[in-house]
């Protein structure tokens, strides 16, 4: 798989931040404000992310980490949180297993 | 922007289609929601209206959220929550053991677990739900060799008349006037913005309706018809001690009911909103016009389906109180899990306790014909004259509402008899024990597996995968690791 699309949620006050990722990965980020019924106005951008974009995007969410901003992604309704470093890390290595192979459900059955 | 929309809904949901396009259900959300706009739009502002479109899906987030897109609002509707609101609609109306209560609750708390992000939380969740279902859609048996995760007595609830008139002949109907309230909900943000005469003159008719609730209210509670403490307190009481016998099988002992009294007077106290000051929030004022807004609606849709005004509006309470415990399971949820002992406190809930206080007190002010249409009971009561009306006139008025007032109260009832207070006295202690024994067997061991994994596990032990799932191989492992 070349590219994944993905989505990633931050509330709707840091919307600017997605201003800084635009830029550093070189895509528009089209972005939809959403309110659920139930919940804050967050703001959520759809990101085209491929191999060469994943430094970037770990950099960019570390750097939200540090700032204690929490972020969400999701792709293929799959959803992750990206609060701690290490949560940061699940997310990118997430992507660049979805993107280095097919999907591994076809596993071996255990002993 | 429809391409836009797709790519965001397939990313956050997985599918952008409602749950099967064949059938007519879609057709159906997409009538009632017209049905609804047509009604609001003719309150509020025949022409000057922004377009609105609604999409319809189904998936995991049984949720509905309005989409901002440049100048456009999209509401997204998820048909997923029809369903849990049928069925926390059907664990109120009919007597269900806690086992089956419990089996429902982990199936929500890994549905909670998925849309916040935690997808280990909700594998382990989904595989709670499994070890207490009697069998899954595709007719495997659970991991049945673990023991009893339900460590309590369990005893079947006592004989007596039930106190909410509602039966599972009415759940339907309920259901659908529920999903209707959230959709007409979204569109009362929508509308209450448009800049018209007409949209002005709505707010200001929900403002009234509101004072009109909140005096009626602290009138009667100042005449002692209504919210008497001691007679509460005693209801309560006797309701825990029903609830202590069931899970434990004995009657408490004084210690145990003196506990329950401390507790209680502590809780009281946190419980008390005071509404004048969240409604100085502009956010939570607009949430709470909103609410009242869209259950005038609902109480116009009900008619159309044979039900009453009132029917409506209290289909749209109990909406509030499902939202309620669907907000005290995610906040719980993800503690829960990761054996965090920090405990739901009102500061957690309060939007959604808020909104549902404000809705007991101020609903009443739609009695009659709505807040659009001619006077309602309480205009017509002189209330709004700024006085307190004579004695004579305020019991009349009181014999009027108090049936309305009743029904809200019955539904409460219940709704703590049966589930409330199990879900916040003894499921989330269980969970956490549970889990913590589920984790510590060796086959859980063999299930560490990658979030998207995970999260394929979760949906399988919920019978959520649908038709959709490729996912043959990785269900395949599952049950190889849970030993079948």
């Amino acid at each position: 798989m070349d590219r994944l699309e993905v989505v990633i949620q931050i509330p709707a006050a840091e919307r600017p931040d997605f201003e800084r990722l635009s830029r550093e990965l070189g895509q528009e980020l089209p972005t939809i404000e959403s309110k659920p019924l139930d919940g804050a106005l967050v703001a959520q951008a759809i990101v085209l992310i491929g191999i060469p974009a994943l430094a970037t995007l770990r950099a960019w969410l570390l750097a939200r980490t540090a700032a204690r901003q929490a972020t969400m992604v999701s792709w293929k309704g799959v959803k992750l949180r990206g609060y701690t470093a290490e949560e940061v890390d699940q997310i990118v290595s997430a992507f660049n297993a979805a993107l280095t192979k097919e999907p591994s459900a076809a596993r071996d059955e255990p002993e | 922007m429809e391409e836009i929309v797709r790519s965001f809904l397939l990313a956050t949901r997985g599918t952008a289609e409602p749950q099967d396009p064949r059938l007519p259900l879609a057709r159906i959300y997409a009538e009632q929601f017209n049905v609804c706009a047509a009604i609001m739009r003719d309150l509020v502002a025949p022409e000057k209206l922004p377009p609105v479109r609604l999409h319809i899906t189904y998936s995991q987030e049984a949720k509905a959220e309005t989409l901002r897109l440049g100048d456009g609002s999209i509401v997204i509707y998820d048909q997923y929550l029809g369903q849990v609101f049928s069925q926390l609609n059907r664990l109120v109306v009919k007597p269900t053991s806690f086992r089956a209560i419990t089996c429902y609750l982990f199936k929500i708390c890994a549905n909670l677990s998925l849309i916040n992000g935690y997808p280990q939380e909700a594998m382990d969740y989904g595989l709670m739900h499994l070890r207490l279902r009697p069998q899954t859609a595709d007719g495997y048996q659970p991991w049945s060799e673990l023991t009893d995760p339900i460590g309590f007595h369990d005893a079947p609830e006592p004989e007596r008349q039930p106190r909410f008139r509602f039966t599972e002949q009415d759940r339907g109907a309920f259901s659908f006037l529920q999903e209707a309230f959230v959709l007409c909900h979204e569109l009362a943000h929508h509308l209450l913005r448009a800049r018209s005469l007409a949209a002005l003159t709505a707010r200001r008719r929900l403002i009234e309706c509101f004072e009109l609730g909140r005096t009626y209210h602290e009138i009667m509670r100042e005449d002692g018809r209504i919210g008497d403490p001691v007679r509460r307190a005693d209801a309560l009481l006797s309701d825990w001690i029903i609830l202590h016998q069931r899970m434990f099988g004995r009657a408490p002992t004084p210690t145990e009911i003196q506990r329950e009294v401390d507790h209680m007077a502590s809780q009281s106290d946190e419980r008390d909103v005071d509404v004048a000051r969240l409604l100085a929030d502009p956010g939570m004022a607009e949430e709470c016009l909103c609410d009242l807004f869209a259950a005038d609606v609902v109480g116009q849709l009900a008619r159309s389906i044979g039900k009453r005004h009132g029917d409506g509006v209290l289909a749209s309470f109990m909406a509030l109180h499902w939202m309620r415990l669907i907000r005290t399971l995610a906040v719980a949820a993800p503690r829960v899990a990761r054996d965090d002992a920090q405990e739901v406190t009102p500061t957690d809930l309060a939007g959604e306790h808020a909104r549902l206080q404000i809705f007991r007190r101020t609903a009443v002010g739609l009695r009659g014909r709505g807040f659009m249409g001619a006077r309602t009971l309480l205009d017509a009561s002189g209330l709004d004259g700024g006085g307190r009306p004579e004695s004579r006139r305020l019991t009349a008025m009181h014999q009027h509402l108090q049936v309305f007032h009743l029904e809200m109260s019955d539904f409460n009832r219940q709704y703590w008899d049966r589930l409330g207070d199990y879900v916040e006295r003894y499921f989330l202690a269980a969970a956490s024990v549970e889990l913590q024994d589920l984790r510590a067997h060796p086959r859980h061991q063999s299930l560490d597996l990658p979030p998207d994994q995970a999260i394929i596990i979760a949906r399988w032990a919920c019978d959520m995968l649908g038709d959709r799932s490729p996912e043959e191989a990785l269900r395949a492992y599952a049950r190889a690791a849970l030993g079948h």
